[in-house]
């Protein structure tokens, strides 16, 4: 069956009004909870699960798979209104989208937010229709060495998420790696730092360490200053994005949809690696890099359009190998099992039906949220206007809310103060927390893929597999070349004291 | 219980009467046993909703819900090798409304190589347990290994050279292949995951020769793995094919329980009352259906024969993890 005559079999399915009803509920349900931080995709859809058993399979599938996209849409908007991330995967949107609502383009920054989501959640699920088994193959190509090569990569990037002196980002980065050692060496068993305590032995969360970091580490800053003082600029320049922005964000959007799904195929990778990777490759191609971080609309379009890319390419591997690639994959493949149908490879031939309606109706869902986020641009903004000595008590409750709904665990609430406080202190001495949080993100990824890489006994095996070596090669060309301003800055400054 | 006002030794004694009845009998007793339960009931699951050990457990509580008249609600509290969530069951109160799964890691395993602050084998009043989940050792499907024999043959060979990923250090899988490497007096060479979906990935990636915990049961379908061996006591019912670990030559001891305990403590009638709703849960064709599409056996073992099962595997492991240098 052609692929035009498989998605029409899909449409089908998807057009009917009881599908059209679920995917509607699904995405708002992703949407809302999305926009309230902590809470995520995961705890929602083990909410709703119990629910979904009397369902239809094809039904509660299609409502399921929204509430998990429709999150990516909502999780930005907190980002951007009170620097609080909804979801890993926003974190990045709070450096510039943050900035733009101080200076009043809240909604432009939604608002870009919102199309950079729905572009590339569609490019991404046409790519998912298209290429889905080819792109298993080649996910499967990557190995630990592989995988070690690209969180270097990744890591490479890192200086280029500092606003300000590039020594105090690397001295973050190194903090966020300490941090990240924490929990259980997954090589030897053996506990490091957790002090005997059972929730650190996984490790300190990256979602209460966002919280805390940017959300209360950004409330206390503003308390500490004057409260009475608008936080929010009070002039609300607008509420979509202006021609101007959209000329700027075009290529961000198509780089940002290209990185996102192409990143979201490889298990472990998820959705926050691609924001961080989106935002850095944007601030090196930009003109202006030196703008990033004041509230640059680039800064915001293309991680967001990476991160709901990511979750096509999620679907790459959970749809054609029936192997989830990260944990919200996992319930959505609980999900899939408990109605009797299994993904993998024989989804596409036993149950077709099943496969294209869930596309059709993954196209409908970015529609729908299109319009459903749009309209409510003009509500997320009013919020703004709410003073903030009120604002703020209600934004540290929901991150309290939030925290603890990630693992039922009082103690991630801990976490997550203790890192408020941290998120201030390091504010007052301007260091920054992007760094932080990047490392903390690719530490454990890193140490694991290279410790696994040098169990096969071959220390020079990073150079002898194609891939890793190429991800390597670009990694140091990266490097050097990030130093080559300083480096330029440098020689400048030489001749002219010579001169002198 | 009497008045008696006017003889103060009445008094105390009454109160010793009815403090040994209400100790024997738990407080309220049968009164309160009658009306149990009366509220929605917690179901503690010690791991990542959607996990291999989630799902069954889901399955088990919708079943249950209507022998016990109120909703049971389950609520994940991963962590720690399920040491966080079985932690939290064991000093949740012993009213009847927190019940939850202990399963094998946080039993046989986190006390062992952690400290951890409950006792696997006195903290608990355990149910029953329902099922047992599959661990087998699995090889890609156009692997030229076609039985364990040649699994061990080409390590003998080939010292270190079978690369085997197991779903992290200190799992079953792990422990299970070192033991049998010792037994053949061979050497694996162990490549530690954070999950077996990344293990699987691994293995039909080509990146390691044989992987060794949960599987996929699509990729099995789809031919694209092959299961050697099977870590199970009994030979599995969904896999009539695949030899179990006895059959070629290894008493391993495969306690992966899927289970339901309770506190210690719990009243006799509570527990009786609850062991009575799952045991009825499990013969519900909804659930019998739902195992079947998870591809999980059901395994059955009541109260007592499962307190006695739980106390004779942790010695087991005990000992096994101590031989192995992973005791802490």
């Amino acid at each position: 069956m052609g692929v035009f005559d498989s998605l029409v079999l899909g449409f089908g399915v998807a057009l009917t009004v009881n599908n059209l009803f679920y995917c509607f509920i699904g995405v708002l349900i992703g949407t809302l909870i999305g926009v309230l931080p902590g809470l995520g995709p995961v705890a929602t859809i083990s909410l709703l699960l119990p629910a979904t058993f009397g369902m239809d399979p094809v039904s509660s599938i299609i409502m399921l798979a929204g509430v998990y996209y429709g999150a990516q849409y909502g999780g930005s908007t907190t980002s951007i209104l009170v620097n609080i991330p909804g979801e890993a995967s926003s974190i990045i949107t709070c450096l510039d989208g943050y900035r733009m609502a101080r200076q009043g383009r809240a909604g432009a920054a939604l608002g870009m937010s919102a199309f950079g989501s729905f572009i590339g959640g569609t490019a991404s699920i046409i790519g998912l229709m298209l290429i889905a088994p080819m792109l298993a193959r080649l996910a499967l190509k990557f190995g630990p060495p592989e995988y070690f090569c690209l969180m270097l990569f990744g890591l490479t990037m890192v200086t280029y998420l500092c606003v300000g002196p590039i020594s105090k980002g690397l001295i973050m980065t190194v903090a966020g790696l300490a941090v990240s050692v924490i929990g259980q060496d997954p090589v030897s068993g053996i506990t490091r730092f957790t002090f005997g305590s059972i929730t650190l032995m996984d490790g300190v969360g990256i979602v209460p360490v966002a919280m805390g970091l940017f959300g209360i580490g950004e409330v206390l800053t503003n308390i500490e200053e004057n409260i009475k003082q608008e936080v929010f600029s009070s002039k609300i320049k607008g509420l979509y994005p202006s021609l101007k922005d959209w000329a700027a964000c075009k290529w961000p959007i198509l780089r940002g949809s290209l990185l996102g799904f192409f990143m979201g195929i490889l298990p472990g990778a998820g959705t926050v690696i691609p924001t961080f990777m989106s935002y850095s490759m944007e601030k090196r191609l930009s003109r202006h890099p030196e703008k990033f971080g004041t509230g640059m609309i680039e800064g915001v379009a293309g991680p967001e359009t990476a991160n709901n890319a990511a979750v096509g390419g999620a679907m790459v591997t959970l749809l054609s190998l029936g192997i989830p690639p990260n944990v919200g994959m996992a319930i959505l493949l609980g999900a899939f099992i408990i109605h009797g149908i299994q993904p993998g490879p024989l989804l596409l031939t036993k149950h077709p039906a099943i496969f294209w309606g869930t596309i059709a109706s993954m196209y409908i869902g970015n529609v729908m949220l299109l319009i459903l986020n749009l309209p409510l641009i003009g509500l997320w903004v009013k919020i703004l206007k709410i003073p903030y000595n009120i604002l703020f008590p209600l934004i540290i409750m929901f991150c309290f809310l939030g925290a603890y709904s990630l693992n039922n665990n009082i103690y991630d609430i801990v976490i997550m103060i203790s890192f408020g406080f941290f998120g201030y202190l390091i504010r007052k001495f301007s260091y920054e927390a992007a760094p932080f949080t990047l490392a903390l993100v690719l530490g454990p990824m890193l140490e694991n893929a290279f410790r696994q890489s040098l169990l096969y006994g071959d220390p020079w095996i990073f150079f002898k597999r194609p891939i890793s070596a190429v991800l390597l090669l670009i990694s140091v060309v990266l490097l050097v070349t990030s130093f080559f301003p300083m480096i330029f800055q440098k020689r400048v400054e030489l001749t002219e004291n010579l001169k002198e | 219980m009497k008045q008696g006002l006017s003889k103060p030794p009445g008094i105390i004694f009454s109160y010793f009467i009815w403090a040994a009845f209400s100790a024997a009998f738990g407080w309220g007793g049968a009164a309160e046993a009658a009306q149990y339960p009366s509220r929605p009931i917690t179901f503690i699951i010690p791991t990542q909703a959607g996990s291999a050990a989630d799902l069954p457990n889901r399955l088990l509580v919708k079943a249950a819900e209507k022998y016990l008249g109120q909703p049971i609600v389950a609520v994940n509290k991963p962590g720690g090798s399920q040491a966080a969530g079985i932690a939290a069951l064991a000093v949740s109160k012993p009213d009847g409304y927190t019940v939850g799964s202990t399963g094998h890691p946080g039993l046989f395993f986190a006390p062992i190589m952690e400290k951890v602050p409950y006792d696997p084998v006195r903290d608990f009043k355990q149910l029953m347990q329902f099922g047992a989940l599959n661990i087998a050792v699995t090889v890609k499907g156009d692997s030229s290994f076609k039985n364990f024999r040649d699994l061990i043959a080409f390590a003998r060979q080939n010292p270190k050279k079978l690369t085997y990923g197991t779903a992290g250090s200190g799992t079953a899988g792990h422990v299970l292949m070192e033991l049998i490497a010792k037994k053949e007096g061979v050497q694996f060479t162990h490549i530690p995951f954070k999950g077996s979906p990344e293990t699987q990935v691994a293995l039909l990636g080509g990146h390691i020769l044989v992987g060794t915990g949960g599987f996929t049961h699509t990729l099995f379908e789809a031919g694209q793995i092959r299961l050697v061996l099977m870590i199970a006591e009994k030979q599995s019912a969904i896999y009539p094919t695949v030899p179990i670990a006895k059959d070629v030559g290894y008493d391993i001891p495969a306690p992966m329980l899927l289970n339901v305990a309770a506190p210690k403590g719990l009243p006799e009638a509570l527990a009786k009352k609850l062991e009575a709703a799952f045991t009825k849960a499990i013969h519900e064709p909804s659930f019998i259906k739902g195992m079947k599409d998870l591809r999980l056996d059901i395994v059955y073992r009541n109260s007592a024969d499962l307190t006695a099962y739980v106390a004779s595997n942790y010695e087991v492991f005990a000992k096994l993890l101590r031989e192995m240098g992973l005791a802490k």
